[in-house]
């Protein structure tokens, strides 16, 4: 009960005193017109207490019973410095008040900083400030920074330890199935591409060749996307990394033969492009048509988590989360968004899958650690596990066992995915309501069939929204921290840059713990830099 | 249309008519899919050790006599390993009061200050204030902490003089260092916010109240705050919702006085203990984010909306 009436006084104490403030800061500046003497006094007042303060803290006055020590035992001369300046600037402002214009010029100096100040004040000293601090902190040595001279081995201590950063798993990349399949539906995509354009600007003949042509681009991807959905699945259900339908895809997919099919088709359509656009400068590739841009966004997102997935070390790790998340997200939100529109009772659901954005993260880490919960014998008690059981198939641990290395990391930021997916789906959902009713109409008369205008007449409207959406997931999976800590606390592989930050901060190895920040920092310093020349568009 | 007529139709035109009710249902199974896990912790937490320990939360509709409060009974004891569940949300709740009510009155002052009164080199203050929303917030731990635990020195290199620039007054592993420190990393995105808003209210009304001498104060107080409420409002509920489900800070600027998130990881840590208790530990944590935001949604999408669609 104490404790409660502790934190009342507390809090109660610290709004009346921010108000106080406010309200006085304001009462000064009326007064700088009005009543000159007092405005002086008051800023009289104000130095003089800067000037106890420093004298104080600096201990530069004689040790009296009063002086020296922390503020509670010096607190007299503080305000002793502080009525001497009252009384010499009440004093000061009654020996010749300056002109109306000059007064009125000072009032109007000191208001928007009475508004503004505060907020300055805050932002530069907790964050501006303390972030150059973070980058000095980071090139000194020893752990403290307290030792004199600058290094660069605690960089060099990140991007040469192993854990951290490596480029060993590179090479598997080109043997990654995900990779592969990846490569393919770009390749796919770009075909698609030509075709829908052939379409569109092509004479009849051309144009019968590419409906044609766009089925069987359609069906190929359908089998692509259908396989290595299967073989995911199966890898995920079977042995961890070892799944019969993959090997088999790997054997097709991956084989040298196959590469080079695949290069060769690129070519060969980058090549038709070429000389149909020398010819006639109009027949363009159409990355816009709806098959070519969904294979081409699946394309990317597939071989950067593939090569992702192969990469080790805690830097790659944080990139993988970034990519994977900031794009499973966004996809998810947009799907949903889109299937909320024609939905019945689309407000419930929405709020439902909304619903993980109120939780912490804390508890998401729980909520999920029991859904992949793992009972070595007897009933799985986790709902996945009693999945796999209900099969026939092994149980496993999704993100404790070693065994799952990488996919472990996947089953983590699955549950970021799920916190996220939400945001994602209410603000693109805004924006697809906030496209013009004209639009969509004037396709409809132009008839326009409804995936087409989706991706046609939407698609462009809402790509300004995806952009920032994507970019503030990216923002903030950067930081993760909280998933990782409560789940597997960085072991077998999960860590992450906030987490391996955090534990160097308790250790009080202030200067790594900087170190691993400013690499947070330099990984989301492209996205500040494109939000500060938006901003800038928008306030010109 | 009745199945048999359905059936009658040409092959290609039932694909398309399946394909144009697909929407519904796959919404509904994601929707689903989202909601099982947090509905399988809310089981969970009523049930007995033994039961969660040898069968799925499934399985719990089988007996709806074995369900008990005893977790929750549990968490709100002290025990000699773990303090009870109060004095955790007594700690949350004096983090999150005040770290939501000062960010939005420093954000609401900045934000008419920002969008009513001319100054120079306003909009770059501007720029630079909310370019900071991206800034991670790791970077200004370090120098955070050292300057809660030992104040702020200056040490002059040639001369080798060492001022006081900020004394240490003993901010430490207090609950006002958690508040400071919500505040700094809040106020971007709230001025932000509350500027996107405050700059589109009438501009005349202010003229006219400037007319009849109103001061700037009068009217931030009397027309500026009113006016803008469903904006703070908006911006409340976000960081309400991110102060109390907040973990790092905590961690960070505290040792004792801890809020429920701490308490939770601390319960998660003893892995296979008490492993029932975090269901309840958890679900009570859960509940009143839950409550802010199916009760005030509307704001909270109002703000994520005024964030990123325009922002």
């Amino acid at each position: 009960m104490g404790q409660f009436v502790t934190m009342l006084v507390s809090v109660a104490g610290a709004l009346a005193v921010s108000a106080a403030l406010f309200i006085g800061a304001n009462r000064t500046v009326d007064n700088a017109r009005d009543r000159w003497p007092a405005f002086v006094a008051v800023v009289g007042g104000l130095i003089g207490l800067g000037v106890g303060a420093v004298l104080q803290h600096n201990a530069w006055l004689p040790r009296g019973p009063a002086a020296g020590g922390p503020l509670r035992s010096g607190w007299l001369v503080i305000v002793a410095a502080g009525a001497v300046g009252a009384v010499v600037g009440a004093m000061a402002g009654r020996l010749k008040p300056p002109s109306l214009d000059r007064r009125q010029r000072w009032e109007e100096l000191l208001r928007p900083w009475v508004f503004v100040g505060p907020a300055v004040l805050f932002v530069a000293g907790g964050l501006v400030i303390p972030g150059l601090r973070t980058v000095w902190l980071s090139f000194k040595s020893g752990a403290r920074g307290r030792e004199p001279g600058f290094t660069l081995e605690h960089y060099q201590d990140i991007f040469t330890d192993r854990e951290f950063f490596t480029v060993e798993g590179a090479s598997s990349i080109f043997t990654s199935r995900l990779f592969i399949v990846g490569l393919a539906l770009a390749v796919i995509g770009a075909a698609a591409a030509w075709a829908s354009s052939a379409r569109v600007v092509g004479g009849p003949l051309r144009a019968r060749t590419a409906r044609q042509f766009m089925r069987l681009v359609g069906a190929v991807a359908v089998v692509v996307v259908l396989v290595s959905a299967a073989a995911f699945i199966e890898s995920i259900v079977r042995e961890p990394n070892r799944s019969e339908v993959a090997d088999l895809l790997t054997v097709v997919v991956s084989s040298r033969i196959t590469l080079w099919l695949f290069v060769a088709a690129a070519l060969m359509c980058l090549a038709a492009w070429v000389i149909a656009r020398a010819r006639r400068g109009e027949v363009e590739l159409d990355w816009g048509s709806p098959v070519s841009s969904t294979l081409l966004a699946l394309a990317v997102i597939l071989a950067i988590f593939g090569a992702l997935s192969n990469l080790r070390g805690v830097v790659w790790n944080n990139i993988w989360w970034v990519v994977t998340v900031a794009g499973l997200s966004t996809v998810l939100g947009l799907l949903l968004a889109v299937l909320a529109e024609r939905a019945r009772g689309e407000r419930f659901g929405k709020t439902l899958i909304f619903m993980p954005m109120a939780i912490s993260m804390v508890g998401a880490a729980v909520i999920w650690d029991f859904m992949y919960e793992v009972q070595p014998t007897g009933n799985q008690t986790g709902l996945f596990n009693a999945v796999l059981q209900g099969l026939g198939f092994q149980a496993r641990g999704f993100f404790i066992n070693a065994s799952m290395i990488p996919w472990n990391n996947f089953w983590i930021m699955f549950i970021m995915v799920w916190i996220q997916t939400g945001f994602a789906m209410v603000v693109l959902s805004a924006a697809i309501r906030a496209v013009p009713d004209d639009f969509l109409e004037a396709a409809q008369v132009d008839g326009a069939t409804e995936p087409q205008v989706f991706w046609r007449v939407v698609m462009p409207q809402i790509r300004p929204t995806i952009i920032v959406v994507v970019t503030t997931l990216m923002v903030i999976v950067t930081k993760v921290f909280d998933l990782v800590k409560a789940t597997t606390n960085g072991a077998n592989r999960t860590n992450v840059l906030a987490n391996e930050m955090f534990d160097q901060l308790r250790d009080r190895n202030f200067t790594s713990s900087s170190a691993f920040a400013v690499v947070l920092l330099a990984l989301v310093l492209p996205i500040m830099v494109s939000n500060i020349r938006r901003l800038q568009r928008e306030l010109a | 249309m009745t199945p048999t007529q359905n059936a009658l139709l040409p092959t290609g035109l039932r694909l398309r008519r399946l394909a144009a009710a697909t929407p519904t249902w796959v919404m509904w199974l994601i929707v689903v899919a989202w909601t099982v896990p947090t509905f399988g912790l809310f089981v969970s937490s009523f049930r007995k050790v033994s039961d969660i320990n040898s069968s799925g939360w499934w399985t719990a509709w089988n007996d709806l006599n074995d369900l008990t409060l005893q977790n929750y009974r549990d968490i709100f004891r002290e025990t000699a390993s773990q303090p009870s569940m109060w004095e955790f949300a007594v700690n949350s709740v004096a983090i999150v009061v005040p770290a939501t009510i000062i960010p939005i009155a420093v954000a609401a002052f900045a934000a008419y200050g920002f969008a009513w009164i001319e100054f120079r080199g306003r909009n770059w203050l501007f720029i630079g204030l909310v370019s900071m929303i991206a800034l991670p917030n790791q970077m200004a731990f370090v120098p955070l902490l050292q300057l809660f635990n030992n104040g702020a020195r200056l040490t002059i290199p040639g001369v080798d003089w060492t001022f006081v620039l900020i004394p240490d007054v003993g901010l430490a592993n207090t609950a006002a260092a958690v508040w400071l420190t919500h505040t700094a990393f809040g106020l971007p995105l709230a001025v932000l916010l509350l500027h996107n808003f405050i700059s589109q209210l009438p501009g005349e009304v202010f003229e006219a109240a400037r007319i009849d001498g109103a001061s700037h104060f009068t009217i931030f107080w009397r027309l500026v705050v009113p006016l803008a409420r469903p904006a703070l409002a908006a911006f409340a509920v976000f960081q309400f919702l991110w102060t109390w489900n907040d973990f790092l800070i905590a961690a960070v600027f505290l040792t004792d006085n801890e809020p429920m998130t701490v308490g939770l990881v601390n319960l998660v840590g003893e892995r296979g203990s008490n492993f029932q208790l975090r269901f309840a530990s958890a679900f009570v944590i859960m509940i009143i984010p839950l409550i802010v935001f199916f009760s005030l949604q509307r704001h909270f999408v109002r703000g994520l909306l005024a964030g990123s669609v325009k922002g």
